[in-house]
């Protein structure tokens, strides 16, 4: 009997980017190329929208600026300590709201009425009572962060498997170590979302500060730069800004373990 | 030998017992509005040339981005002095019981100027029907505008709020605003470059010339418990402007780096917008008009008593 060879198919090797990620590097291209032609065709103010150039320029004088990581520094210590601090109330109370209905009913609602409020308009009420220097903003940045972590903490208290808190029960853990063992590894995803959140707004809330009263942090330099029209040094900063933000948040997804998460 | 060791370590034992320990120099917190402004300038000018050090006086100066933020800190507690604030502001905090002192004049007059970019817009008479910039409601430059549009019968003008220098700037070059305002260095590379002119200064309007439209304040009770060290402030103060306005060239160079500006645009911004009068901080000019002006617009209810301007106006005098 004539043998048949078995049909194989020839191994494809894996396009070096997926279409995805052609997709999002042609959509930067494409900015930047919009970009660069606002800024040569004359219609906008010219500093407004100044060349890709100028701004290159702008950066690399930054990011080989001693004086500029100093400032740096300094945001990232107060967006830092605002997240840790913020971060660890907004645990406490999101776990106590979520396992109480009681309180939950009582107290959610102004959590949510005064989270979307600006926080900025609390400023001067933190100059107050915690003076000029980084304590107020490192305030500003942890009422802001507050309150999407305890929100997300709350609604992920409520969404933990029943069972998970039985068997915690059943072998008679106390208060902290149903918090330690059952609690906390159940919602690790709400937890990390609402820290990511947190950072945003504590990023916002500490730059705002930073902007209005301040010697020292990036927010101080940017509307420094402003203030002397240098907005090709201020794109800049923004630059570094935006990509700080995007890889703290990336840090912090991957820390809670986001990246398991199957993308559809 | 045993004798030289030990009369060595005697005397170093007696150098360490009587040495009397450096005099910590007095830490004065202050925050400070409009930073790059020559009249704000002071500040950082004495502090770079050893004029504050010179005194024993130790500076944290913060920057704000406008007087609200300038003046709450003071009134708080939170800092001993804010530098360019509103006359009317620093009243208007006083009459509400705030503790508040003004301890100088910090404008006399004002620097601002108006500029535009269409050149059928020469002089300020030519300002009629069309829009004309100040920063916010309440601040000088719209008191200035005023002063404009009443002395020189500008029926038809529009007075727009348009906030800082920059945001300023940017609604004149996109046409949105016919007249913008700011204060030295800013705009004057666009002048030179020819891109705007000036249409007027604040001066031109009488009234400006002779009103102290900024102050400088000092927390009352910094004022009560440390008042030999805000006299000797002020003596640096005072010493400090003398060293702005002298022939030393090192002065124009600061300051040229301090607003990233070259040092003929530095020179040009004391010389042609700021006479030494101006910042002269020893006498609140106007005193009468200024009441006058801050009941009409509201920031205080009644004029101040002849006893209420004693209690918020004390200057140090002036040693000999």
């Amino acid at each position: 009997m004539a043998e048949t060879g078995r049909l194989t198919r020839t191994p494809v090797a894996a396009p070096l980017l997926s279409p995805v990620t052609l997709l999002r590097i042609a959509i930067i291209l494409a900015l930047l190329a919009v970009w660069e032609f606002l800024a040569h065709s004359g219609w906008l103010y010219r500093d407004v929208v100044p060349s890709l150039m100028s701004i290159g320029s702008a950066l690399t004088e930054l990011l080989m600026s001693a004086d500029f990581y100093f400032h740096l520094s300094v945001t990232a210590g107060e967006i830092g300590t605002a997240l840790a601090i913020g971060g660890a109330l907004g645990l406490t109370v999101g776990i106590m709201l979520g396992a109480n209905r009681f309180l939950s009913k009582a107290f959610e609602s102004y959590l949510y009425y005064l989270g979307p409020t600006p926080k900025i308009i609390f400023f001067p009420i933190m100059i107050m009572w915690f003076g000029v220097g980084p304590e107020s903003k490192i305030a500003l940045g942890t009422f802001s962060c507050f309150f999407p972590v305890a929100l997300n903490v709350a609604a992920g208290m409520r969404q933990i498997d029943k069972v998970l808190i039985r068997v915690g029960k059943s072998f008679r853990a106390n208060s902290w170590q149903m918090v330690v063992k059952i609690y906390l590894p159940a919602m690790r995803h709400p937890i990390i979302n609402g820290i990511r959140l947190g950072l945003g707004v504590a990023l916002i809330g500490t730059l705002l500060a930073e902007t209005k009263l301040s010697n020292k942090g990036i927010g101080f330099l940017i509307i420094q730069a402003y203030s002397i029209f240098d907005m090709p040094r201020m794109y800049a900063m923004l630059i570094v800004l935006f990509v700080l933000a995007i890889g703290a948040n990336a840090l912090v997804g991957r820390f809670g373990g986001l990246h398991d998460i199957k993308r559809l | 030998m045993k004798h030289i060791r030990q009369l060595a370590g005697a005397a170093a034992i007696a150098a360490v017992a009587f040495a009397t320990p450096a005099a910590a120099a007095d830490k004065l917190k202050m925050t400070v509005g409009q930073r790059g402004n020559w009249d704000t300038a002071v500040l950082h000018l004495g502090e770079k040339a050893g004029i504050f050090k010179k005194h024993d006086l130790e500076l944290d100066i913060v920057y704000t981005s406008g007087a609200g933020e300038t003046l709450q800190p003071v009134v708080s507690g939170a800092v001993d002095m804010g530098f360019a604030v509103g006359t009317h502001g620093a009243m208007a905090a006083y009459a509400k019981g705030a503790p508040v002192r003004i301890m100088a004049a910090e404008a006399t007059g004002a620097a601002d100027y108006w500029y535009a970019k269409n050149p059928a817009i020469k002089t300020i008479k030519d300002a009629d029907g069309h829009s004309i910039a100040f920063s916010t409601n309440g601040s000088s430059t719209q008191s200035i505008v005023r002063a404009f549009i009443s002395e020189f019968k500008l029926t038809a003008a529009k007075p727009t709020a348009t906030g800082n220098p920059p945001t300023t700037l940017t609604t004149v070059m996109t046409d949105q605003v016919d007249i913008g305002w700011a204060s030295p260095p800013f705009g004057l590379k666009e002048i030179e470059e020819g891109k705007i002119h000036i249409v007027a200064k604040a001066t031109d309007a009488a009234m400006v010339r002779g009103q102290t439209i900024r102050v400088n304040v000092v927390n009352a009770e910094t004022l009560k418990s440390r008042k030999a060290v805000v006299e000797r402030f002020m003596q640096a103060y005072r010493e400090a402007i003398d060293y702005m306005y002298s022939a030393n060239p090192q002065v124009i160079k600061d300051y040229a780096e301090f607003v990233h500006v070259p040092e003929p645009m530095a020179k040009r911004v004391r010389d042609e917008f700021f006479p030494k009068s101006l910042i002269d901080p020893d006498e609140i000019k106007g005193l009468e008009p200024l009441i006058a002006e801050a009941v009409t617009l509201k920031f205080i209810a009644a004029p101040l008593t002849k006893e209420q301007v004693a209690e918020l106006i004390q200057i140090p005098p002036r040693k000999k």
